[in-house]
């Protein structure tokens, strides 16, 4: 068997369990199981399986489970299996020290040479984050939660092989400084979801000088409450030509947040012709009002010959 | 050639300015197939209503979803179709798109239905 989803179906009761930990006391399982796709979200006896499901040659592990309690036993037991891992998915979302323990820990015993993805909405330490920066594989990383500040100074070559991160984070700084000294030639897609105030323009800026500017296609931007969106932030994106999909996702509360106005978006779309996808600002549900006009349309029409999705804000009618 | 035929001396006005006077006759088109307007940009009344909607098919042909927000204000949409009702194939399909409209104003929400016609319908009625 070389992969293997929802084990639940196969093994339903806890007897079934007490039985199969019985027989396979000493032993995997299945010991040349190769990928795990694990939803534990009923039974927490369930858990007592995974030490039998950890087989040599893992090297794919999907993990969701809405429980702390369940997900660390769990991750701790993945911690031994680390050396074959190729890609690591651990979905819940936990912000809690023995979770950015366990993950960091996973990380760190990876074998560098065979990590290649490595997805887990939890926070992990310096320690780890500084592996992963020099993983020559990693192709694909994302993190949640709160990072330490840096202690140490960075290493001079970082994320050599990424093409996809996703930060989710309450310490931009971190990972503005981490962007800075990415040095992938192939990175091509950037998530920042961002609850620190600021300026939009800081972390633009940051992008314009970090030289993933000349490869990024997707850049996926959500800042916080109390950011606005102007023409001076979005700015330093005109650097990025290449983008295909811009979206600056953020929601507006008593008033509309989008400043731009017809001549921003001109400016935008002007820069990025390329773009198939553009969303500026969550639907509001609330009576707000952008800047943009018809104007705007006319030059998205003009300017942007692939672009196949639009959300933006515009002048309510007067 | 772009679709801004015409400078513009100020803001886009619905209420005044047709398609035609903006769009170039070779325009090509943006493959635009959906979009949201996070505020509406309809003006509140039939006839600025009517030009927005053919403005918006003019510029994106292929457009066959619109959304917008909030959803309480559409009630003028509701004679656009009435208004637009004919023989001809171009104003049904826009009496389709008025009618669509109707229905989201009332909170279905709007899907609409097949605009992508000849090019001929988009020459129509302002060419």
């Amino acid at each position: 068997m070389r992969a293997i989803t929802e084990p639940r179906a196969f093994l339903p009761s806890g007897d079934a369990i007490q039985l199969l930990s019985a027989r396979f006391s000493t032993k995997p399982m299945l010991p040349l199981l190769w990928s795990l796709d694990w939803a534990l979200a009923s039974s927490a006896r369930l858990q007592t399986c995974v030490p039998l499901l950890v087989s040599p040659h893992l090297a794919r592990v999907c993990f969701r489970d809405n429980s702390p309690e369940r997900c660390l036993p769990v991750i701790n037991t993945l911690i031994k299996a680390a050396g074959s891992l190729e890609s690591v998915e651990i979905i819940p979302e936990f912000d809690r020290p023995e979770m950015q323990d366990a993950v960091s820990k996973l990380l760190l015993g990876c074998n560098p040479n065979l990590l290649s993805s490595f997805c887990v909405a939890s926070p992990i330490s310096e320690a780890a984050l500084l592996r992963a920066a020099q993983l020559p594989e990693l192709r694909e990383f994302s993190v949640r939660g709160g990072t330490p500040g840096l202690s140490n100074p960075l290493p001079l070559t970082m994320f050599p092989s990424l093409r996809t991160i996703l930060i989710s984070t309450g310490r931009l700084p971190t990972w503005l400084e981490v962007l800075r000294h990415i040095q992938s030639k192939h990175l091509t897609d950037l998530s920042i979801d961002f609850e620190d105030s600021g300026n939009l323009s800081t972390i633009s800026s940051h992008l314009q000088y970090s030289g993933i500017h000349r490869t990024l296609t997707k850049l996926r931007l959500c800042p916080g409450e109390g950011w606005i969106i102007d023409g001076v932030s979005i700015a330093p994106l005109l650097a990025l030509g290449g983008l295909i999909s811009l979206s600056i996702l953020t929601a507006c509360e008593d008033q509309c947040i989008f400043l731009l106005s017809d001549n921003d978006i001109e400016h935008l779309v002007k820069a990025m012709p390329k773009l198939e996808d553009l969303s500026l600002g969550i639907p509001c549900s609330q009576q707000v009002s952008g800047n943009l006009t018809a104007k705007s349309l006319l030059a998205i029409a003009k300017h942007c010959k692939a672009l196949e999705t639009l959300k933006i804000h515009t002048a309510s009618p007067s | 050639m772009g679709a801004d035929g015409r400078e513009f001396s100020g803001p886009f006005d619905f209420h005044t300015q047709v398609p035609s006077e903006v769009i170039s006759s070779d325009y090509d088109g943006c493959p635009l197939r959906s979009a949201v307007f996070g505020s509406c940009p309809i003006p509140m009344e039939e006839e600025g209503g009517i030009i927005l909607a053919l403005t918006l098919l003019q510029l994106f042909p292929r457009l066959n979803e619109l959304r917008w927000y909030p959803f309480e204000d559409l009630s003028p949409w509701s004679s656009v179709g009435v208004i637009l009702a004919d023989n001809n194939r171009v104003r049904r399909n826009l009496a389709e798109l008025g009618e669509c409209m109707c229905a989201y104003s009332r909170g279905i929400g709007l899907i609409i239905p097949q605009l992508v016609s000849p090019p001929s319908f988009y020459k129509l009625p302002f060419s």
